[in-house]
């Protein structure tokens, strides 16, 4: 057990909770405790002060409401605070549906009680071309706690676009998901991520994609975030000619919370990243940024680039960003940039001289900031649904008189 | 139509405007000439109401009432439009959504009906043939990669789009070839009416040639320092801004 470690409620209960013999995870969690500001990785995103009190775990239903993003003909699976409640009848050529189980365990904690705790890991296996999206919906009410577990392959060459809704109800739940993505050679795979939630709600969602030779992994995120928010995604190329695209947009007002955190590692020849994130801060919003790019001695030609611009709307506002480099081979393209900054007055005026009313400039220019972080999106439906998501975060941006 | 009285400015606690006083009738077109650092774009700002542009005294009117109250898109919807001397560029903006959102927002302001999607393409197609930009321009985001002439024939596509009551030109000319102030002078001189006033702001004399002004303004030192005809401004391309740099002094 960790010297002078205090273990809250929450903790207590938590541990109490798993198998008393032959949980690693459980003892390791005895050990550490949840992550905290005491981590180096979880020093913005103090997950152990946001779960102070004991929770039980979520009743297995919540009420039905429509999707946060409606999509044309999908592939639906609905978990219902944790449980899988809706999956399709019957699935389209080329997917199948089981449960795995036997991963090695990741050095993070919580995706490791994610994958125990969760009813099952729902393992989706693809093959060929799927021009249907699989819609992951994670629905989450009340004020328990709920843990999710889903794998996705892709075998050779295969194409499929996954969509995960992290959606929920009001009171101050606790939602704690994992993923895993297997991508075989030559596979392609569009994801999307969509995260909206009450003031009170403590989500984690961590991912890791191992990407074979020629595999195409493209990512795109768009967070509102919540008490407390973090969005993880690991990526690993082990295939020499892998692509990887970490693309996100995220827009906080309140006192909400999101942290990204991105950590993509090369270590075959002739692999590409590149990452770009757009953070906007409104009222006392914080966002945390953490990217890390590693480079092995043996992955030479890696082509690697980093971006991450903040638009600060309020004094009040905070953004925490950490880009992060280990570059071990000599013959590399890396690169990162980071910049916070308001919106640009002369802009603005430029516009109000025109006609457009503050509301009606700011707007215009906080979509022209974010949408290049949906540029990657091909399908120009979703595309127009994330923008008009957006658009309702400024709607209420003015009614509530943020400015 | 625009009436300034005894205008004084400052702009970083620093006086730019000491007292100008101006007057353009409804349907003159008026230049103001100066030397560098006379208060030209100073004036354009104040007028049109951007902020850290401070009034310390004096009024600026359009029709009697009083502008200095009113933010800076209020004024364009009463009809002010000024053509910046350096225009933007607004990345991730859409040209034709801009203009139009423009367009629509003056006349919301002024309880007209919004211009549907058609008429204002029709429109808008049609005038920017005459300010020689081409489809293609717009359909680029706003101003991202024109050149310095391509930026002033999107202020004058603007202005024609946006019909202004009381239009500024700020330094228009500068950076244009003949063909662009020949263009310019068209934009003008079609809208040129006995309700519209122009305030045409200007370093050298050759614009003048294509937009005949009523009347000239030596602006130095921050005041009008000699008002008078179009022979004002020949008069200054032959002898320069010397004489009145000094008595500014």
């Amino acid at each position: 057990m960790r010297p002078n470690h205090q273990f809250t409620e929450f903790e207590k209960a938590l541990i109490a909770s798993m198998p008393a013999e032959g949980s690693e995870v459980g003892t390791i969690l005895s050990d550490t405790g949840l992550p905290s500001r005491r981590d180096e990785r979880w020093k913005w995103t103090d997950v152990r002060a946001a779960l102070r009190e004991e929770k039980q775990p979520s009743v297995q239903s919540v009420s039905s409401r429509a999707p946060l993003l409606a999509l044309d003909q999908p592939i639906e699976f609905l978990f219902a605070n944790g449980h899988l409640s809706q999956a399709p009848a019957s699935l389209p050529d080329g997917v199948t549906l089981s449960r795995g189980g036997g991963y090695p365990l990741f050095r993070e904690n919580l995706p490791n009680i994610a994958t125990e705790k969760a009813e099952a890991t729902y393992v989706l296996t693809v093959s060929g071309k799927l021009d249907r999206p699989i819609h992951l919906r994670f629905l989450s009410e009340g004020s328990g706690m709920h843990h999710t577990s889903v794998q996705v392959v892709l075998e050779e060459g295969a194409e499929a676009s996954v969509v995960e809704s992290l959606e929920g109800g009001e009171d101050a739940w606790f939602a704690n998901g994992v993923m895993r993505f297997t991508l075989a050679k030559g596979a392609s795979l569009e994801r999307l991520i969509l995260q909206q939630a009450n003031d009170d709600a403590v989500q984690v969602h961590f991912a890791m994609a191992n990407l074979a030779a020629e595999a195409n992994f493209t990512q795109g995120t768009l967070g509102f975030g919540s008490k407390l928010c973090r969005l993880e995604t690991q990526v690993l190329h082990e295939g020499e000619g892998a692509r990887a695209v970490l693309n996100g947009a995220y827009l906080l007002s309140g006192r909400r919370h999101l942290d990204n955190t991105t950590d993509v590692g090369h270590t075959v020849p002739g692999c590409v990243t590149e990452e770009l994130y757009k953070g906007v801060l409104a009222d006392k919003g914080r966002g945390v940024f953490q990217g890390r790019f590693y480079v092995a001695k043996d992955a030479q030609q890696t082509d690697a680039r980093m971006a991450h611009n903040a638009l600060l709307l309020s004094d009040e506002a905070e953004v925490d960003a950490k880009p992060e480099l280990m570059i071990y081979a000599d013959d590399v393209q890396c690169a990162h940039g980071n910049t916070a900054g308001a919106l640009d007055t002369e802009a603005l005026f430029y516009m109000r001289q025109r006609g457009l009313t503050e509301a009606q400039a700011r707007a215009m220019l906080v979509q022209a900031f974010v949408a290049e972080a949906f540029e990657h999106i091909s399908d120009d439906d979703v595309k127009a649904r994330l923008t008009a998501l957006i658009e309702t975060w400024l709607d209420q941006q003015t009614d509530g008189g943020t400015r | 139509m625009l009436k300034i009285e005894n205008l004084h400015i400052t702009v970083d606690e620093t006086e730019i405007l000491k007292g100008l006083s101006l007057e353009v009738p409804a349907g003159e077109v008026h230049a103001i000439m100066g030397p560098n650092g006379s208060g030209k774009s100073t004036l354009s700002y104040a007028i049109t109401g951007r902020e850290d542009y401070e009034v310390t005294h004096g009024d600026i009117t359009l029709d009697g009432e009083s502008l200095l109250e009113m933010d800076p898109n209020e004024r364009a919807a009463k009809g002010l439009f000024l053509s910046f001397q350096h225009p933007l560029e607004i990345p991730g903006v859409a040209t034709m959504n801009f203009i139009r959102t423009a367009l629509n927002a003056q006349r919301k302001a002024r309880g007209e009906n919004e211009v549907t999607a058609a008429d204002f393409l029709r429109a808008i197609r049609e005038k920017a043939k005459i300010v020689g930009l081409s489809d293609e321009k717009l359909k680029r985001p706003f101003n991202v990669g024109f050149s310095g002439g391509e930026k002033k024939r999107m202020e004058m596509l603007q202005m024609a789009m946006l019909e202004p009551r009381f239009g500024i030109l700020d330094e228009t000319d500068s950076g244009l070839d003949i063909d662009a102030l020949k263009m310019v002078g068209e934009v003008v001189n079609e809208m040129r009416d006995g309700s519209r006033g122009f305030l045409v702001i200007t370093h050298y004399q050759r614009l003048l040639d294509y937009v005949k002004p009523d009347r000239v303004h030596v602006l130095a030192g921050g005041r009008i320092v000699e008002s008078g005809g179009p022979e004002i401004a020949r008069e200054l391309e032959e002898h320069g801004y010397d004489k009145y740099i000094q008595s500014a002094a």
